[in-house]
């Protein structure tokens, strides 16, 4: 499932992409200089006047034709190449470390074969110098509009550390904000208690033991809701006890099935293409994912709602 | 590995448990104690009924207490999902909504009426209003 990015604001450096025979092209015929050149002027007159760069959208943008882009749009003004492709490794790595995408990130191959790759159990996203995005799942989704920031100058990239990345499965805490859930009890049991209270009262005042005037019914109507709340705040913290540790398992399962944390990567991916990168590799993660996805498929239609 | 993703947990970070907030839910906890033990007190002791004071005045006070023991709460369970429980992000599936369909993406803003007239307006009277 090849994907390379469809929505009209990630695709303006991909659009612009500097490919190397083209850019040559354009040198060419910058030196080759006379009517060529002219043509190129005319129609970058003819296309500003056509078009009105204030309210340009996608609609416009599938209007244009090639030559009409290349025309107008100068491809020097996005980064590409390696600069583009550090940028956007610092950023991915900036964003894993915040929490905000889970993946691992990996810069593999050299020259040409230069690309970044981003992979978790769920899809895998690879970055081309030319800024061109392929992959599936989540990850693509959060990969794309970064492609297109990181290509834009004026956008910082921050900085991290080397080691940035998914936490070790063992690292991860379990039980933690146990403090809150003991203060918590500690409310529900005097709100549970004076339920309890307000209900005994009620009892005591229905066999003529205690005398509260004419308040009996609302004593009890208290008492109930009391108990109420009382047992809400108990389930609450059972709730959260319980779910903290299944979430908790999980993260750390899902951790290790992207080998967090550890040196090799996992089995499902195929070791020999990350040692030389380029086409070999994408080629590579292209089948990997399209034979779990038949799997998937094959293992029956469990989820319906999906709806894809 | 499979391309279903929902429902994978995207980010489990432990609770922040400041120590602002651990000494704050104790004080709101010893607070909505002695809230709700005046209050059950007073009730059962017939505040309200004027059977224990003389003056029907306790029903007021009563009312006060519980609104008081509920408001309590309120912040008492405020700080603690802040606080005291883990930050968990799950993937979901983002459904289309009505505007995903009826909505073009030029007109995602919608249209003015008054032609920026009540901005203006805003905009001198709010100091922290939108540039």
């Amino acid at each position: 499932m090849a994907n390379s990015g469809d929505s009209p604001p990630t695709d303006a450096p991909e659009m612009s992409e500097a490919d190397p025979e083209t850019e040559g092209d354009a040198g060419r015929r910058a030196d080759d200089g006379g009517s060529e050149e002219l043509s190129t002027e005319e129609l970058r007159a003819r296309v500003e006047e056509q078009y009105d760069f204030e309210e340009f959208g996608a609609e416009e943008m599938s209007e244009m034709s090639v030559e009409e882009w290349e025309a107008v749009f100068d491809p020097d003004s996005w980064l590409t190449g390696t600069e583009l492709l550090d940028r956007v490794e610092k950023e991915l790595r900036g964003n894993v470390q915040r929490r905000e995408v889970f993946a691992v990130v990996e810069r593999v191959g050299e020259g040409d074969d230069d690309r970044v790759v981003a992979y978790s159990d769920e899809g895998y996203v690879l970055v081309r110098p030319d800024g061109t995005v392929q992959g599936t799942g989540t990850i693509l989704r959060d990969v794309e509009p970064m492609v297109a920031l990181c290509s834009m100058e004026s956008y910082d990239v921050p900085e991290v550390g080397e080691d940035a990345g998914l936490p070790h499965p063992d690292s991860v805490a379990e039980g933690s904000g146990d403090f809150g859930n003991r203060m918590l009890q500690v409310v529900a049991a005097a709100t549970m208690l004076s339920g309890v209270a307000f209900v005994v009262v009620w009892l005591g005042s229905v066999v003529g033991a205690i005398d509260i005037g004419f308040a009996g019914a609302i004593v009890l109507t208290i008492g109930i809701l009391f108990l109420i709340v009382g047992g809400f705040l108990f389930l609450t913290v059972a709730n959260a006890r319980l779910s903290d540790r299944m979430r908790a398992e999980q993260y750390r399962d899902r951790l290790r099935a992207v080998g967090a944390g550890s040196e090799g990567r996992p089995d499902f991916l195929p070791d020999e293409a990350f040692e030389t990168g380029g086409r070999r590799l994408e080629e590579a993660m292209e089948r990997v994912h399209r034979e779990a996805l038949e799997e998937t498929e094959a293992d029956g239609e469990l989820s319906g709602d999906e709806g894809r | 590995m499979s391309d279903n993703s929902y429902g994978a947990i995207h980010r489990y970070e432990p609770a922040r448990e400041s120590t602002v907030a651990a000494i704050t839910i104790v004080l709101l906890s010893i607070m909505q104690i002695v809230l709700v033990g005046l209050f059950t007190f007073g009730l059962t002791a017939g505040w309200a009924v004027g059977a224990a004071t003389g003056t029907e005045a306790g029903n007021v006070l009563l009312g006060l207490l519980l609104a008081g023991v509920l408001i309590n709460l309120a912040f008492i369970l405020l700080l603690y999902r802040k606080e005291f429980l883990p930050d968990v992000m799950v993937v979901k599936k983002r459904r289309r909504k009505w505007e995903d369909l009826y909505i073009e993406e030029d007109d995602m803003y919608g249209e003015e009426i008054t032609d920026g007239a009540v901005d203006k307006l805003k905009r001198a009277v709010y100091p922290y209003y939108k540039k």
